[in-house]
C-alpha cells in the first residue's frame, strides 16, 4: 500500500518535470544560431576619415580554413556610421561580421583631431562589451591595417597583446572602451590612449596621445608620459632614465659633466593634496623607492654620502621634469593626470562642469615634493 | 477564516532557513542595475542613500516581527482580518496579494528584458516567460520546504558570483566616492526611497512565519538575512560608483552586468553571459515565494487547492508580462511597482503594527470581545 503510494506521487512529479522542460527545447529551437564557421569574427578594426562625416573603417579577421595559405582577411568599408559600415561590410563577405571578438579599435589621427566620440560611443554596445582597446594611430589607420605583418599572426590580436604588454607592465595607461568612455562622462579627468605607428615589419608605441574630451591634441613621448603615469596612478614597475650631473660625485673615473642613470621603480605612491582652492593650488607628493639599474660612470656606492646625492638629484630633476609636463598639459588645456577630479572630490565644489574645471586648471599652481629611496642596486662596481 | 495557522510539523522551517529565505527574496533582478537609479538621485553620496535604505529595511523588519509577535502564529492574511474585519480586511489582503503579482511580473519582465538584451535578442517575451513560470511551477507545487532548499542554492550561487567581483574591482577610481555628504538630506532620503523596489522582499516574513519552527528565533535570522543584502547592495553601489563616472553610470542601464564585462579568464571571454544564465536562478526564489504567497493568500480565504490557486496566479503572472513591449513601457511599469512598493513594503507595515496596537489595548480594556483562538 505504502509502496504504491509511493510511486504515484513521483509519476505526476515527472510529467510536471517533462512539462516544465518542453519551452526549454521551444526557445533553442526559435533563437536563431551564429555558427561560428559562419561569422566573421572581426578582431581589430581601423578608422579613417574621408571627408566630413564620411568614415572608412579597415577591418581584420581571422580566417579559420585549411584551404588558404593567408590566414588574415582584411577588408575596408565606408559609412557614416558603425551600423552603415557593418551592413557594407557585409556586402563584401561571405560569412557574417561580428563584432563580438573586437579587441582593439585604431582611430586615424584626423578623426581623432574631430572627435572619436561618434564612433568609440556608437561602439559601446552589449555585443563589444567594454574591454577592446582604443588606440590613435599617427598617420592613416588603413595603412596601418593593410600592411602585411610577415612575422605576425592575426593583426588585431598582434596588436593587442603589443598594447596589453605594455599596459601589464606599466608604460602604459589601460586604454580600454570603458576607460575612455569613463573619462569623457568624467568631470575632472581627459582620457589618454596609446599612440602607435607603423615601423617595419611591426608597429611602434610611440607615445601617449592626450584626448580632450574625445579630441586628439596631442601627444608626448614615453619619457613624459611616465611622469602622466605617475602622477595619475599608483605604480608598481617601471624603468625610467634621466641624466643627473656628476660634479658632486666623487667617482673613480669622471668623464662627463651629466651621467645618464637609469632606476627601476619598484614601489611609487603619490598624494596629490589640494591646498586651496581660488586659484586651485596642488601640492604633489610621490615617494618612491626604486633600483638603480644602470648608471653609465661608475661612482662608489658603499659611500652613503654618494647614494644622498644621487638620490637628491634625481629628486631634483624629477621635480622639474614633472613642473615641465604639467605646463604642458596646461598649454594644452588637458587634465590626463586628473587633477579635476582631486578638485571635485576635495572642494564640495557641487555640480563641477569640466568646462569650469578647465578654466580652473589654465589657473591652477603646483608645487611638487619628490622623495626618492634607492633601496637596491644592481650595479657593481 | 481562522487567523491563526498552525502548519503540520513536517512543513515547518527551522529557523536559521530564514536567512536564506529573506536573503534571496530580496536579491532579484534589481541587482543588476539599481545603482543607476540612486545615482541619479543623489551623485556621489549615493552609497548613503543604499546604507540609509538598508536600515529602513531592518526598522521595518523589526516592526514586522513585533507586530507578528503579538500574534501566536498568523500572518499578514490572518492579521489584516483580525485588526480590520472580514470586509475591508479581505479588501487590504487582495490588495496586498496585487502588489505582489505586480512585483513578480516586474521581476520576470526585467530578466527577460536582460535576456533579450544580452543573449537572445529575436526571442519571443512568452516564451522565456512561459518557460521560467513553468519551472516555478514545477518547485512552488513541491511545497515551502522545496521552496526553501531552493533558496539555498540560489544564495550560494549568488555568493559565488559576486566573489568575482574582484576583478572589476582592481579598476576602481576612488575619489568617485567623494566628496561625502555633499547632498542635502531630502536628496538622501528620497535615494533611500528609490532604494524600496531592490530592498523589498523582506515582508515576506509576513507569510513565512507560521511555518517557522521557533518564532523568536526566525525573526532574528530574517534581519541576519537583510543585513546580508544590505551588505551585497553596499558593495555593489561602492563597485559601480567607483567603476563608473557619474554620468557614465546615469547612461549604464545594467551596471553590474556591465562591470562584468571586465572580467575575463582565459576560457571565457564574456563572464556576463555566465551571470545572466545564473542569474535565473537567483530570481527564481523571488518568483517562487510571492506566487506562492498570493497562492496561500487564496488558500487562506478561500481554501483553494494550493494547485488550483497557484495555476491562477502563475497565469496572471504570465499575462502581465505580455503587454509590456517597449523598453518605455517596462521602465514606466517598473517605477510604479516601485512607488507602490515603497508604500506597500515599507510604510504599510508600519500602519498595520500601530492598528494591531491600539486593538490590542482595545482588547486589554475590554471594549472588545473575544480574543483571538489559542492553542
Amino acid at each position: 500500500m505504502r509502496q504504491g503510494k509511493i510511486r504515484r506521487v513521483p509519476k505526476r512529479e515527472i510529467l510536471l518535470l517533462l512539462l516544465s522542460m518542453l519551452p526549454v527545447l521551444l526557445i533553442s529551437g526559435c533563437e536563431p544560431t551564429h555558427v561560428l564557421d559562419e561569422t566573421t569574427l572581426i578582431t581589430g578594426m581601423g578608422f579613417d576619415l574621408i571627408k566630413n562625416d564620411l568614415y572608412r573603417a579597415t577591418i581584420t579577421a581571422p580566417v579559420v580554413s585549411s584551404m588558404v595559405s593567408h590566414k588574415d582577411q582584411i577588408v575596408s568599408a565606408t559609412g557614416s556610421s558603425l551600423y552603415g559600415i557593418m551592413n557594407s561590410l557585409d556586402l563584401q563577405l561571405d560569412r557574417r561580421p561580428r563584432l563580438g571578438q573586437l579587441r582593439i579599435v585604431l582611430f586615424s589621427e584626423d578623426i581623432a583631431r574631430k572627435g572619436i566620440y561618434p564612433i568609440a560611443g556608437a561602439l559601446d554596445l552589449v555585443e563589444v562589451g567594454i574591454r577592446p582597446y582604443i588606440v590613435i594611430v599617427s598617420g592613416n589607420a588603413y595603412d596601418l591595417v593593410n600592411a602585411a605583418y610577415p612575422a605576425q599572426g592575426n593583426l588585431g590580436v598582434y596588436l593587442y597583446y603589443t598594447i596589453y604588454k605594455n599596459v601589464r607592465g606599466e608604460q602604459l595607461p589601460s586604454p580600454t572602451l570603458h576607460e575612455f568612455i569613463r573619462d569623457y562622462y568624467g568631470e575632472g579627468s581627459d582620457a589618454i590612449l596609446p599612440y602607435i605607428e607603423k615601423k617595419g615589419d611591426g608597429i611602434k608605441i610611440k607615445g601617449v596621445a592626450l584626448l580632450k574630451d574625445d579630441k586628439f591634441v596631442g601627444w608626448v613621448k614615453p619619457d613624459k608620459a611616465f611622469f602622466i603615469k605617475l602622477m595619475r596612478d599608483q605604480f608598481r614597475t617601471g624603468l625610467f632614465q634621466l641624466s643627473i650631473p656628476t660634479k658632486d660625485l666623487k667617482s673613480v673615473k669622471n668623464k662627463g659633466k651629466m651621467t645618464p642613470i637609469v632606476l627601476d621603480t619598484i614601489r611609487s605612491n603619490q598624494t596629490v593634496k589640494l591646498v586651496s582652492t581660488n586659484p586651485p593650488t596642488f601640492d604633489v607628493q610621490i615617494e618612491m623607492s626604486a633600483r638603480l639599474a644602470e648608471m653609465r660612470y661608475k661612482v662608489n656606492f658603499e659611500s652613503k654620502k654618494v647614494m644622498r646625492t644621487i638620490e637628491r638629484e634625481v629628486e631634483k630633476n624629477m621635480e622639474k621634469k614633472m613642473a615641465e609636463v604639467v605646463k604642458l598639459l596646461q598649454k594644452l588645456d588637458v587634465d590626463p593626470i586628473g587633477f579635476g577630479e582631486k578638485y571635485r572630490s576635495l572642494s564640495h565644489a557641487k555640480n563641477l562642469k569640466k568646462e569650469d574645471w578647465r578654466k580652473q586648471f589654465k589657473q591652477a599652481k603646483f608645487t611638487y615634493k619628490v622623495k626618492m629611496n634607492i633601496i637596491r642596486l644592481s650595479v657593481t662596481n | 477564516m481562522q487567523i491563526n495557522v498552525y502548519p503540520k510539523a513536517s512543513n515547518q522551517i527551522p529557523a536559521y532557513l530564514f536567512l536564506f529565505l529573506i536573503y534571496s527574496n530580496q536579491v532579484g533582478v534589481g541587482v543588476l542595475g539599481f545603482q543607476r537609479i540612486i545615482v541619479k538621485e543623489t551623485g556621489y553620496d549615493a552609497w548613503i542613500s543604499v546604507i540609509l535604505g538598508g536600515l529602513a529595511a531592518h526598522f521595518v523588519m523589526w516592526i514586522i516581527g513585533r507586530t507578528l509577535g503579538r500574534y501566536p502564529s498568523s500572518d499578514l492574511f490572518g492579521i489584516n482580518i483580525d485588526v480590520f474585519g472580514k470586509g475591508i480586511g479581505s479588501l487590504l489582503n487582495y490588495g496586498y496579494m496585487l502588489y505582489y503579482v505586480m512585483v513578480t511580473v516586474r521581476i520576470l519582465r526585467d530578466y527577460i528584458e536582460v535576456l533579450q538584451t544580452w543573449m537572445f535578442t529575436e526571442m519571443a517575451t512568452w516564451i522565456a516567460s512561459a518557460t521560467i513560470l513553468g519551472l516555478a511551477l514545477y518547485t512552488i507545487l513541491g511545497g515551502i520546504r522545496v521552496i526553501t532548499g531552493y533558496t539555498f542554492i540560489s544564495f550560494l550561487l549568488t555568493i559565488g558570483l559576486i566573489s568575482f567581483l574582484y576583478f572589476p574591482f582592481e579598476h576602481s577610481r576612488w575619489s568617485y566616492l567623494f566628496p561625502i555628504a555633499n547632498s542635502t538630506i531630502p536628496e538622501l532620503l528620497e535615494g533611500a526611497r528609490r532604494m524600496s523596489l531592490s530592498l523589498t522582499g523582506f515582508e515576506i516574513l509576513y507569510m513565512l512565519y507560521p511555518y517557522a519552527q521557533n518564532k523568536e528565533k526566525s525573526r532574528v535570522f530574517s534581519q541576519y538575512g537583510a543585513l546580508l543584502t544590505n551588505v551585497i547592495y553596499l558593495i555593489l553601489i561602492v563597485l559601480a560608483q567607483t567603476f563608473f563616472s557619474r554620468l557614465q553610470l546615469e547612461k549604464t542601464t545594467w551596471a553590474t552586468l556591465t562591470i562584468q564585462q571586465m572580467i575575463h579568464l582565459p576560457f571565457i571571454e564574456r563572464f556576463e553571459m555566465i551571470i545572466v544564465s545564473i542569474w535565473l536562478f537567483v530570481i527564481m526564489p523571488n518568483l517562487m515565494l510571492f506566487t506562492w504567497s498570493v497562492a496561500r493568500g487564496f488558500k487562506r480565504m478561500h481554501q483553494w487547492s494550493h494547485l488550483k490557486s497557484t495555476l491562477i496566479v502563475l497565469f496572471v503572472v504570465f499575462l502581465g508580462t505580455l503587454p509590456l513591449i517597449t523598453r518605455e513601457q517596462a521602465s514606466a511599469y517598473s517605477s510604479f511597482t516601485s512607488q507602490v512598493s515603497f508604500y506597500c513594503s515599507f510604510i504599510y507595515p508600519i500602519f498595520l503594527y500601530l492598528c494591531v496596537v491600539i486593538k490590542n489595548s482595545r482588547r486589554k480594556r475590554g471594549v472588545e470581545g473575544v480574543p483571538h483562538e489559542t492553542g
